[in-house]
């Protein structure tokens, strides 16, 4: 399938923290041949993929399956639903927005009109917790029929290519999820695992236990990281660029990449011709933060695709910079099992 | 059969920003022209379907809230100013459609992040600092966009449970559809003479389509249809009417006292539900310009209590547009 209809697919797909099972199956159903699954109890999938021949070092590649959303915490009298949110999610991504609940439901959050709040506050967005999700329901008992506490919710947010770019919810990792569905498809030339991990959003906790069963020698993580490319932002503050190709980062919030692994990524991209840039912020933070502190210690890179607006229901990244970024993949994981 | 659902869907995916309003007299042609109305657009942009005299007059506005751009930068990102009351909190990650004079472009609404503008998480970009990304960047620039084209947000029309309904711009659409009820009503019931449709231009930009309309009609009589504020968290209970409670009549000093006590015995002989918004001065509507204008007129306000107003996720509820425009049907054949 082309990878750009099996993103479409898996951002649409429905998988907030904690509630990562549609991803997953979505995952399962395309596995090919020689893949062999296991799904641990916190409900990462790990898949390993038998190569043309065993490697030497065991590599891990790994993206994260869910996504940032909302857990509903409370129902109100008047059929209003109380939530918190599930992962990082700034606040002027929630105020205004469509939801869809588990059940399939939509909701949309809303916010009080400004002609009706004093000039001063028009100019802060509300936080989270002074924040309703409205489902159309007018008391809790008609609420209830539909949903109940510990219910989650995701932005609803149609998937749209425009300029050579695609915006749509989740993005953020589901194109990682893409790119490693795409690479499992071929035989590698050595052994490889695949990991997709559960509960990225909420503080790494997937890829805790997953890098632990996995036990790799070295671990590519595959994400998606910010970029603030916009008109008016200038050079280092731009953080990373759309169209520039993966981004290989040497230090961010949750992790020192090793400088060996980070020089030895930049100089393959330079032998392949193939386009890639750094982050000029230390900022972020992936499931690298958990990985490379597994066990005794793993050697871990993360080659992120430059996203616009991540954690809001409008993702954008560049098509032109999937193919690279799957060209630099190939090259490391290979590099790093021949060992 | 009218099907107010199909109808809401249609008139909130119109592309009728402040001021660009033609895409309304097609749509509204459609509708009217077969129900025996003299269909036209005014100069101002103002479409009027006029049946027989048209000495009353109802009032709905056509026009939406939007921005318009002032600019393109190279990197692929629209500057652009409001047009109207835009809510700055509600834009940021929101769809939007850039509207030119050949074709749409799909944009979403950005904003230099706050650490950047040296601000916090919590403030909303001033309105100078708005961003909107349409993809496209250096050589790829689309030449189709110019300053002076539009911008709304993308429609996106959902149902939230049996009879609620959530979308952008039900501010007015919800009013234009009581206007279309209306009209249905009163044709199955003969009683569609002397009246004068008016779907407004610019009322959002400063209620400015309003007072070329009446010059032109000279109504003897005028009932405003517009939404109002529904109860919500942080919303002040006196300004404010549940969802479901039927249409708010208007009480003001700009409305005549005993159309507004006229249209709420009736609301009670007909068992229809009701609620009265009271307003000190001003109503903020057509109903201010319109009961002025041309020598002036009795004027009334009906308006339908929408939730998140000038929000992209405005929310109402079917049966409140369904008694609006029972209410004024039955006003209307009444002859009040």
């Amino acid at each position: 399938m082309e990878l750009l209809e099996q993103i479409e697919q898996l951002s649409l797909l429905n998988g907030p923290s904690g509630n990562e099972g549609a991803v997953r199956d979505y995952i399962l159903h395309r596995l090919p041949r020689g893949a062999e699954a296991h799904v641990d109890p916190l409900g990462n999938l790990i898949v390993t993929r038998k190569g043309k021949n065993k490697a030497a070092k065991k590599v891990m590649l790994e993206a994260h399956m869910d996504e940032v959303g909302m857990i509903i915490t409370h129902l109100e009298t008047n059929g209003l639903l109380r939530f918190a949110p599930l992962g990082g999610i700034s606040p002027e991504s929630l105020c205004g927005k469509r939801v869809r609940l588990e059940n399939g439901d939509t909701g949309v959050i809303g916010a009080v009109p400004c002609h009706l709040i004093p000039e001063e506050a028009r100019r802060h967005y509300p936080k989270a917790e002074d924040l309703f999700l409205d489902i159309g329901a007018s008391s809790r008992e008609e609420a209830l029929l539909r949903v109940q506490p510990g219910d989650t919710a995701v932005f609803l947010s149609d998937f749209v290519r425009f300029g050579g770019k695609i915006k749509g919810k989740a993005l953020d990792d589901r194109v990682g999820c893409a790119l490693l569905l795409t690479m499992m498809q071929e035989e590698p030339l050595y052994d490889l695992t695949f990991v997709f991990t559960v509960q990225e959003e909420v503080g790494l906790r997937g890829a805790e236990a997953a890098a632990f069963t996995v036990a790799p020698d070295y671990a590519l993580v595959v994400e998606t990281t910010t970029a603030s490319d916009l008109a008016g932002v200038e050079g280092e503050k731009r953080v990373c660029e759309l169209g520039k190709g993966p981004v290989v980062s040497f230090m961010d919030r949750a992790t020192i990449y090793p400088s060996a692994l980070y020089r030895m990524a930049m100089t393959k991209a330079k032998q392949e011709g193939i386009p890639a840039q750094t982050k000029t912020a230390v900022a972020g933070g992936n499931d690298s933060g958990a990985v490379h502190k597994s066990r005794g210690g793993v050697q871990t890179l993360a080659v992120s695709l430059p996203c616009r607006y991540l954690h809001s229901p409008a993702c954008v990244i560049e098509e032109s910079d999937l193919q690279p970024t799957l060209r630099l993949l190939r090259a490391l994981a290979e590099e790093l099992a021949h060992g | 059969m009218f099907d107010l659902l199909q109808c809401l869907r249609e008139l909130t995916a119109l592309p009728t920003p402040s001021g660009r309003e033609e895409a309304a007299l097609p749509w509204l042609q459609s509708y009217f022209s077969p129900l025996g109305a003299a269909v036209e657009a005014d100069r101002f942009g103002n479409v009027l379907a006029v049946f027989g005299t048209g000495k009353t007059l109802l009032d709905a506005h056509i026009d939406k809230i939007g921005l318009v751009v002032t600019g393109m930068d190279p990197q692929g990102f629209l500057h652009a100013a409001p047009v109207g009351r835009a809510d700055t909190r509600v834009l940021a990650a929101a769809d939007m459609t850039v509207y030119t004079a050949k074709k749409e472009f799909f944009a979403v609404a950005a904003s230099v992040p706050p650490h950047l503008r040296g601000q916090t998480v919590y403030d909303a970009p001033p309105a100078e600092d708005l961003l909107f990304d349409i993809g496209f960047c250096g050589e790829s620039l689309p030449p189709d966009i110019e300053p002076g084209d539009r911008l709304l947000f993308r429609p996106s029309f959902h149902t939230l449970s049996d009879g609620v309904v959530t979308s952008p711009y039900l501010d007015n659409s919800a009013g234009a559809a009581v206007l279309l009820l209306t009209a249905f009503l009163l044709s199955e019931r003969g009683a569609l003479s002397d009246l004068a449709f008016c779907f407004s231009a610019q009322e959002e930009a400063g209620l400015r389509g309003a007072s070329p309309a009446v010059f032109q009609l000279r109504p003897e009589k005028a009932f405003v249809v517009d939404v109002s504020f529904a109860r919500q968290p942080g919303a002040r209970e006196e300004h404010t009417a549940e969802q479901g409670s039927g249409p708010m009549i208007g009480f003001s000093p700009a409305l005549d006292h005993d159309l507004s006590r006229a249209l709420r015995s009736l609301a009670e002989e007909k068992n229809l539900p009701h609620t009265a918004e009271i307003m000190g001065g001003a109503t903020g509507t057509n109903a201010d310009v319109i009961s002025k204008a041309a020598g002036g007129r009795k004027t009334a306000l009906l308006s339908i209590p929408i939730r998140n107003m000038h929000t992209p996720v405005e929310t109402v509820r079917l049966s409140d547009i369904e008694n609006t425009a029972r209410l004024l049907a039955d006003a209307i054949e009444r002859g009040l």
